[in-house]
């Protein structure tokens, strides 16, 4: 599944960084084309990468924290790991709900995108709840499958995880 | 003011049990919005409209650049091309590390991955040549921060977000104090390097000097593309930020370090670290909106007017503040939190905003080296496998030269704001 994600959003990066491109190049060399829609796609494909990312960061613990409490108290680091992840859980289930909230009234709304392109809202914040959603499932496993003892002093050295 | 108190608290505490900051800050949100009866479905609009909007575009893109770079070894080649000017001075090795800094600073906006880049290279070749571990920790670690404060730079991009400050005149503004700074590391490393003796690098022919400089022509291509992009009046600076990135890609290429096939992986990296950003960011705003909605700032404006400090008091007791929170968290975390709350006592003390962009990026570069959370101390101790206690005695001394320059471009603003306003007007 990361596998699969991480070439999703090589995708999607891709595809902003030419979309912007292309954007820059037919102001100059095609006046007549003004694309007006680059920047909308490159906004919108670097959003799903980027809220696609978050799952990943999940898992690598690469979402930043500072536990200073753990080098003040070692032995209850790997408890404090817990908890923080718990409350990380609650507040991506809560956007999760959000995030469907959000598409649902993007729904009753049919709101679109300022460009040509006329994007469904709906279909781009689709992303959110998905994502938020896939952040919780990882929270859960790491909560779940995380053994307790494997993660004393873990903290103590490098309490900035980036 | 009350529940602003006990959010911030909140906020700290589960902050300090190791909760991610996106949370944190979230979930800080999240209980001032239910104190207040706000709607929440407004959180996940801020989400999905603002955390990805043309305003931070050039952070990802910029990330993505420094990834590039990274990989690409382009760090060696700037380092070869620096020491073939300096190598002839006493500690040229240390001099070398602070000028490749610069340089790889004009490209990449990111001080971990300065230190990482020139560290991972230097650093061998200092010990090589019997630096002391700790000195030459030091030197990689504050040369390091050059990476946010010379431009383009990450942070000044999102104190952009949150003040509407002008980022190309902040990226102007970071010129000379990003010079001033380098040229303080080098003119210690110049007195320490004289009286512990340290060697010189070994003379170069004719021939060497030129190949070294030549090869380091193409690297030096980028931040030509972004600054002429952006100051030629040609792109904006999220275009140049995409440009930069080609331009990464083509030199990368050139260089033969990386190929094709690499670029997905570059591009998902550069993306997932930025995103680690964006989720701060993210949380942030949740926090910026009830900010907004409260009027709490105002509230603030009325406290600092009737406490009746002057500009410089204020930016004294600013920087004393800032530099407690830096021991303990991260830059982004002082924008994002702190900069919405006092930036109408910024606007009504008359205080420039660019000048306070460039103090409040100086006290994150601090921040980056002091103990006990400096991302670039752990950085370089896992470069270099010295003990911690060894990584922060080699990083003092240069704390002590930051501090100094903060103070003087606290309180010399000409210093920051003379190239935006030599370029833009005032």
């Amino acid at each position: 599944m990361n596998k699969w994600i991480e070439q999703l959003i090589a995708i999607v990066g891709i595809g902003a960084l030419l979309a912007y491109c292309f954007g820059i190049v037919a102001r100059y060399a095609f006046t007549w084309l003004v694309p007006d829609w680059t920047e909308e796609v490159t906004v919108y494909a670097l959003l799903w990468g980027m809220l696609l990312a978050g799952g990943l960061l999940v898992d690598r613990e690469r979402h930043l924290s500072a536990g200073v409490m753990h080098l003040a108290a070692p032995r209850l680091a790997p408890y404090l790991d817990r908890i923080g992840l718990i409350i990380a859980l609650v507040f991506c289930l809560f956007l999760t709900w959000q995030g469907v909230e959000l598409v649902k009234l993007e729904l009753r709304l049919e709101e679109v995108s300022r460009s040509r392109l006329q994007i469904p809202l709906a279909y781009v914040y689709a992303i959110f709840p998905f994502a938020m959603g896939y952040m919780s499932y990882r929270y859960v496993i790491k909560i779940l499958f995380t053994p307790i003892q494997s993660q004393p002093g873990s903290h103590v050295e490098e309490p900035i995880r980036k | 003011m009350t529940e602003l108190v006990f959010a911030l608290v909140g906020f700290v505490v589960i902050m300090l049990l190791g909760v991610p900051l996106f949370a944190a800050i979230g979930m800080t949100a999240l209980a001032l919005f239910y104190v207040d009866d706000s709607p929440f479905v407004t959180l996940a609009q801020i989400m999905v409209e603002r955390v990805a909007s043309p305003g931070l575009i050039p952070v990802p893109f910029f990330v993505i650049t420094a990834v590039i770079m990274q990989r690409g070894g382009i760090a060696n080649i700037l380092i070869k091309a620096a020491e073939s000017w300096v190598g002839q001075l006493p500690g040229s090795a240390g001099i070398v590390c602070v000028i490749a800094a610069a340089f790889f600073a004009t490209i990449s906006g990111s001080s971990v991955a300065t230190a990482l880049a020139i560290g991972t290279v230097i650093l061998p070749i200092m010990m090589e040549r019997g630096y002391e571990r700790h000195f030459a920790i030091g030197v990689v670690s504050s040369s390091g921060t050059l990476g946010i404060l010379i431009p383009p730079s990450t942070a000044m991009i999102v104190y952009g977000l949150v003040t509407d400050a002008s980022v190309p005149r902040m990226f102007l503004a970071g010129f000379i104090p990003g010079l001033l700074q380098a040229s303080f590391i080098g003119a210690y490393i110049l007195w320490y390097a004289h009286k512990h003796n340290y060697p010189k690098s070994p003379v170069l022919s004719r021939s060497e000097f030129l190949s070294a400089n030549l090869n380091a022509l193409p690297a030096l291509v980028i931040p030509g593309v972004i600054f002429s992009s952006i100051y030629g009046g040609i792109a904006t600076v999220t275009e140049s930020a995409a440009l930069s990135v080609v331009a990464a890609m083509i030199v990368s290429l050139y260089y033969g370090k990386t190929r094709v096939g690499d670029l997905p992986s570059v591009f998902s990296e550069g993306i997932i670290s930025a995103a680690a950003i964006s989720f701060i960011v993210g949380g942030a705003l949740m926090f910026g909106q009830w900010v907004l909605q409260s009027g709490m700032p105002q509230k603030i404006v009325r406290e600092v007017i009737a406490l009746d400090l002057k500009a410089w008091q204020f930016l004294l007791a600013a920087n004393i503040v800032m530099l407690i929170l830096g021991m303990f968290f991260d830059g982004m975390v002082i924008t994002l939190v702190v900069v919405p709350l006092i930036l109408p006592v910024l606007i009504a003390l008359k205080i420039d905003l660019i000048h306070f962009a460039i103090i409040l990026v100086i006290n994150m570069e601090i921040g980056l080296l002091t103990p006990p959370f400096g991302l670039n101390l752990f950085t370089m101790k896992m470069i270099s496998h010295a003990p911690i206690e060894e990584v922060v005695k080699g990083v003092l001394p240069f704390i002590s030269i930051m501090f100094v320059l903060l103070m003087i471009i606290t309180y010399v603003p000409e210093i920051s704001l003379f190239l935006p306003n030599l370029v833009f007007g005032k």
